[in-house]
């Protein structure tokens, strides 16, 4: 027979099992937060990708949708090719970014988006950047939130 | 008896020769020593925020962290990475690093340029906002050929560079240079990756 006492504390271990259980999640959620896999692995050229596939964009950018995301980031492969890495703005309408000449072998590079953007809501982009030899960048492209 | 070592000296020339091109080729992708980047004081982790210090370990920058220089308010930072490569950040004084670590495996360019350009997406044509970057030792001066050919350079201190409020258009003829205190050019990337 459960006793006063007895329900009490099953009550208090449940309650402080409910609030470790949010905790837990909260801090887990702060460590990971979500990623949004936008382009690859694959390809980034001046024709790919096809115009149009980042809405508004000529081809050989890709895009994320709106969200404020917090990170833009790649992962690159391999390929020699120049390109650009960042955020399309909200505010102007225009990618704002880190470029990169070709010769870098940077793996996950991440970009924070109040380095590039005035406002939190934008696309992550990621871009080939017209000139020299028509090579390639074999990547991946992520647009990152943290709770 | 004399032709024969003739023509086995000979022999061995040439696979000398051979090894040491084979080598040279191959070595594109092979690690030699990296250049040096001397400036700087460490840095601890702790001073950065719990955002910078999870930025610094999801892209394997576990190691010691050395603040290369500053220049207006903005930092350029190394740090060791998890597997015993480079990385390179930069941020403000304060935090709100970006940055990435260079593939181990791979040699450390002189030229570590962490410039900022702005693209408009409908055309894709891009301007240089912004030049940035690290330099290692020896480098005076970095420079940017825009697309009319233009040179635009800016000093090296310590081993930090940063010329900003810029807008100079970029294109096909665009390029990366690095000269010494002579005015040599000691490093160029142009776009599209071809040196």
């Amino acid at each position: 027979m459960a006793t006063h006492k007895d329900r009490a504390l099953r009550w208090r271990l449940c309650l402080i099992g409910v609030a470790a259980t949010a905790a837990l999640a909260f801090a887990v959620g702060a460590a990971f937060g979500s990623t949004t896999v936008y382009w690859g692995y694959n390809n980034l050229t001046a024709n790919n990708p096809p115009t149009g596939t980042c809405p508004g964009a000529t081809s050989g950018v890709a895009c994320s949708g709106w969200n404020n995301w917090d990170y833009s980031e790649a992962d690159w492969n391999s390929g020699r090719s120049t390109w650009t890495l960042g955020f399309w703005c909200q505010s102007d309408g225009q990618i704002h970014g880190r470029l990169f000449f070709g010769y870098e072998t940077f793996k996950t590079y991440d970009m924070l988006w109040s380095t590039y953007c005035s406002t939190h809501y934008n696309k992550a982009a990621v871009a080939h950047v017209n000139g020299g030899s028509e090579t390639y960048n074999y990547l991946q492209a992520r647009a990152l939130h943290f709770p | 008896m004399k032709s024969n070592r003739i023509h086995l000296a000979a022999a061995g020339a040439v696979v000398a020769v051979v090894a040491t091109a084979v080598a040279a080729v191959a070595g594109g992708s092979s690690k030699s020593a990296p250049p040096p980047f001397s400036s700087g004081t460490p840095v601890p982790r702790t001073a950065f925020s719990h955002a910078d210090q999870a930025f610094l370990a999801r892209i394997g920058a576990t190691g010691q962290i050395t603040r290369l220089g500053l220049k207006d308010g903005v930092a350029f930072y190394a740090v060791a990475s998890s597997d015993a490569g480079r990385c390179f950040a930069t941020g403000m004084i304060s935090g709100d690093l970006s940055g990435g670590c260079l593939d181990a495996g791979k040699s450390v360019p002189e030229v570590v340029d962490m410039s900022a350009v702005v693209m408009n997406p409908a055309d894709a044509s891009w301007r240089l906002q912004t030049l940035q970057g690290v330099a290692a030792d020896g480098i005076t001066k970095v420079g940017f050929v825009d697309a009319t050919g233009t040179l635009h350079t800016t000093p090296v201190t310590g081993n930090v560079y940063r010329l900003s409020g810029q807008s100079w258009q970029g294109g096909s003829a665009s390029e990366l240079q690095a000269f010494d205190a002579r005015g040599n050019l000691v490093f160029s990337e142009r776009v599209g990756g071809a040196s």
